[in-house]
């Protein structure tokens, strides 16, 4: 599911990186993408055996441009709800490590049965 | 419910406080206990968990411990976690990490973790039960 996640957030044309895996010394890119699996709890349970996973993902979006941080999320999310994903919020603030960038994330899920 | 938000969901809670209204059960008094113990349990994972980020404490004395319940008509609610208005700011941090910090994915939980919500659930249901035997 991880995989899939990060093809669609590679579409977008800029670096895609798991949450927390920069360097200290690496500078951030203008425009990036970060991604952090939360949890995969299984939907539900019959004979004897788990039916279907629940993905939950961080997604964020970190930019220079204080105007892309929030359209670029938004366009992230109308593309995870074609293809399936529930993304039950428009964003929240995130911190970033670089006084140049600002950030924005939010929770999709995806249920896979 | 906004992201801080407690309020009473569980399932057969519709239910459970009709049935309670019906009987002449005080609902408003069991939808606060509710509120005030899920509040306790999940504020107290927090404090747990916070002990590993200990500097100043700072942070720490931003979770909100006395938070009242809140009525917006009949539906109550409660904050918990970190006041992000006073010295709770660092938690986004720790929460959410950034690029080059991962999140502390055990603070994450202790609010919005699956074993947190059924917790929380599971301790509603007893005390909306508690209160109907107690009819």
């Amino acid at each position: 599911m991880e995989d899939s996640l990060i093809e669609l957030l590679e579409t977008f044309g800029v670096p895609v990186y798991r949450q927390g895996s920069m360097s200290n010394d690496e500078e951030y890119p203008e425009t990036f993408i970060t991604f952090w699996n939360n949890d995969s709890v299984n939907h539900s349970h019959y004979d004897n055996d788990e039916y279907g996973t629940n993905w939950d993902f961080d997604v964020n979006v970190y930019s220079s441009d204080p105007e892309m941080v929030y359209s670029l999320l938004m366009e992230i999310r109308s593309l995870l709800k074609q293809n399936g994903w529930i993304t039950p919020e428009k964003g929240h603030d995130v911190a970033s490590d670089e006084a140049t960038h600002t950030g924005r994330g939010m929770q999709v899920l995806f249920l896979d049965t | 419910m906004s992201k801080n938000k407690i309020t009473v969901e569980f399932k057969g809670f519709e239910e459970a406080a009709e049935k309670l209204d019906r009987a002449g059960g005080d609902l408003r008094k069991a939808v606060e206990q509710c509120l005030n113990e899920s509040a306790k349990l999940v504020n107290s994972q927090l404090h747990a968990e916070m002990k590993r980020h200990y500097r100043t404490g700072r942070t720490e004395a931003s979770i909100m411990d006395n938070s009242p319940v809140e009525w917006n008509g009949p539906i109550g609610s409660i904050n918990v976690g970190f006041d992000l208005t006073t010295t709770g700011l660092p938690s986004v941090f720790l929460m959410y990490g950034t690029p080059k910090i991962p999140k502390d994915q055990k603070l994450y939980n202790a609010v919005y973790g699956t074993a947190t919500k059924r917790k929380v659930a599971e301790l509603q249901e007893r005390i909306f039960n508690q209160a109907l035997a107690n009819l």
